[in-house]
């Protein structure tokens, strides 16, 4: 092993201008609000001291952070306030990613973020520095070279083709058509409450609406457009790699055996479609900026997708038969729908009562005070049948199979997901019960996996115990005779 | 360790209603609060009243849950796994395999130390299971013995 990239090294100094054009954007703004009260020389000299005071902060903690590579080792210290020195042994290492942010490609460097595997850190990466690209790539590479993956290096990702292609059409109707439904109908909501804003020319109605629809949905959608344009993504060897951004570009890689469990999602409307994407929950990546599972495929036909699951990730390809509901679980719904209708009908029955009995407004047409009276009811009475056909969905969809290797759920009523779960990554299980799910025998599960995001639960519907009992056991099995290895699943 | 399961001591149920005692309090003062000085608002005897209803069932619950928690607990530490069956009106048995602990923690709060108990955080990377009002002496030999296996798998899968 070569040991030419000790260093110590600091961060580019892009990184300076980056966090200080930042600070002066942030800084601008939070001062705004002193604009009325005092003469603009006043506020921009209040603006120009607290730029140059953070400007003296930046500059100092540049200074005094470092990073150095030792054989087994890198240390990042920092000793600018305080004084903390991280060992992060390459072993530990998850994955190194490489982020180019905008100022990133003006000075033709990339953030190298270092991935350990850690529940606390699963969603930041243990460390980050910028690097010019050539350096990048190296030591990139010196890291991989010492955790003993097959190291794919952003000079490699030619000689790749990537495994799916997505025209610009297809990226916008993913992130429109990916989302989670409940989030489509509060989108809707604002949408038809600005239009009747803008119909009963109630001006400030409309802006209401406009900045709801703003922030709920038209920003998460071209934030998500942004994100994965240009989407690539291929296997090489032991390691998967993801690049997409049209601004700020991802490149994201990590090793097969980091991969806990895999979704096949399908949200409602990309399911009418006939479409579905594959996500992984994997260990040890950087999943900030709400990129919580990575995803692996954006939507496409779900034969394809299966498909393409066979091609990148055959270990989670399976064949398992699959348990449906047994009827005593739809009985412990039903009888949990009737328990829910009781307390919130009477939970309703003042504002209902109080409703209809709503005096008519002069000012106000008699048939909007009569829709006006009736909305409470008619919500309550929705909800109420809600309950019993949330109960009778879930039972008729909600299955679960136990392979020798891997677990499947099915969950979900609108947007349905299968989730594929390697049975040695499940970390705790969790059986539980009520009052009426324990009179008719039957049981949830909820298996605790280390996720992208620190832990994750994930739950099943109503089983046997029996069934579900077997989770554990299978678990505790596996350890017991050998066939869990604690050096390939060490967290 | 042994595969039998064991029960807790009587006096979880005592520090269990110290605790609600503790809870129904700071809700009694926040609903004296808002009745005394929240003044005349739209639907106010409507939601005190919910209030009101409200707090007689968290006392009903206080009352009734710790003999119920007391009787539903148990736990078992076998050398592989630990398994632990807790709940009032929901049941949840919560398996965790020692091979899984990452870290074993005993914690004494307040309430627990006026009544000499004391909790064991089980951490995984998945997440934290809870041995809950233990004896302190129970607590400490179960951590002692879980962290004695715990680096004892860690010794081996540095050996191998």
């Amino acid at each position: 092993m070569s040991d030419t990239i000790r260093g110590p090294y600091r961060n580019h100094p892009i990184v300076i201008v980056q966090n200080l054009t930042l600070t002066a954007v942030l800084t601008f703004c939070c001062l705004l609000g002193l604009i009325g009260s005092v003469s603009p020389r006043v506020y921009l000299y209040l603006t120009m001291a607290m730029i140059l005071i953070a400007a003296g902060f930046i500059i100092m903690f540049w200074r005094t952070t470092t990073i150095e590579f030792g054989e087994q080792d890198f240390t990042v210290r920092h000793n600018f306030i305080s004084r903390k020195v991280s060992v992060i042994p390459y072993t530990r290492v998850a994955a190194v990613n490489i982020n180019r942010t905008f100022f990133d490609r003006l000075a033709e460097t990339a953030t190298l973020q270092f991935n350990v595997n850690s529940a606390v850190n699963a969603a930041r990466p243990e460390a980050a520095f910028c690097f010019p690209m050539p350096l990048a790539d190296e030591i990139r590479d010196f890291v991989y070279a010492r955790t003993f993956r097959s190291a794919s290096g952003a000079d490699r990702d030619a000689e790749h083709e990537s495994l799916v292609s997505f025209t610009p059409a297809q990226v916008i109707a993913h992130v429109f058509l990916s989302q989670p439904t409940s989030q489509l109908i509060v989108a809707a909501f604002f949408l038809v409450f600005t239009v009747a804003a803008t119909l009963f020319q109630s001006g400030g109605g409309v802006l209401v609406g406009l900045v709801m629809l703003a922030v709920q949905e038209i920003i998460p959608l071209v934030s998500r457009l942004l994100r994965y344009y240009g989407f690539r993504m291929y296997r090489d060897g032991n390691t998967i790699c993801l690049q997409h951004g049209a601004i700020h570009q991802y490149r994201t890689e990590f090793d097969v055996a980091k991969v806990n469990a895999v979704r096949i999602r399908r949200p409602f409307l990309a399911r009418m479609l006939g479409r579905s994407c594959l996500e992984a929950e994997v260990v040890g990546i950087n999943a900030k900026d709400g990129d919580v599972t990575p995803t692996l495929c954006l939507l496409m036909p779900a034969d394809d997708a299966e498909q393409l699951l066979r091609v990148i990730l055959p270990e989670f390809v399976h064949d398992i038969p699959e348990t449906a509901r047994p009827l005593a679980a739809v009985k412990t719904m039903f009888c949990q729908a009737a328990v829910f209708d009781i307390i919130f009908a009477a939970i309703m029955a003042w504002p209902c009562w109080t409703a209809l009995h709503w005096t008519a407004y002069p000012n106000i047409a008699a048939f909007w005070m009569e829709s006006f009276r009736l909305a409470p009811v008619t919500a309550t009475a929705l909800i109420l049948c809600y309950a019993f056909w949330r109960s009778w969905r879930s039972y008729r969809l909600r299955s679960i199979g136990l392979g020798a290797d891997l677990l499947i759920m099915h969950n979900g009523l609108m947007d349905r997901e299968q989730v594929i779960i390697q049975y040695d990554r499940i970390q705790l299980t969790v059986l539980k019960n009520d009052l009426l799910a324990r009179h008719f025998g039957v049981c949830r599960c909820n298996v605790c996996l280390l996720s992208t995001t620190g832990s994750k639960q994930i739950t099943s519907g109503y089983f046997p115990q029996e069934l579900l009992a077997q989770i554990p056991a299978i678990v505790q099995a596996r350890i017991d005779d050998g066939r869990y290895d604690p050096h390939e699943n060490m967290v | 360790m042994s595969t039998e399961y064991r029960h807790l001591s009587k006096r979880c149920e005592a520090s269990m209603y110290t605790g609600y005692a503790v809870l129904m309090t700071a809700m009694l003062v926040i609903y004296l609060t808002v009745y005394l000085f929240a003044g005349d608002f739209w639907g106010r005897r409507a939601i005190l009243g919910y209030g009101l209803a409200l707090l007689f069932a968290l006392l009903a619950y206080c009352l009734v849950a710790p003999p119920i928690f007391y009787r539903h607990y148990r736990y078992c530490l076998d050398g592989k796994q630990i398994d632990i069956t807790q709940g009032v009106l929901f049941l949840r048995r919560t398996v965790v395999p020692i091979e899984r602990i990452m870290q074993v923690e005993v914690v004494r709060g307040p309430i627990n130390r006026i009544w000499r108990l004391a909790d064991v955080h089980i951490t995984t990377a998945g997440g934290t299971a809870v041995l809950e009002y233990l004896e302190p002496a129970e607590a400490d030999r179960i951590a002692a013995d879980l962290g004695a296996v715990v680096d004892r798998l860690l010794k081996e899968r540095r050996g191998a």
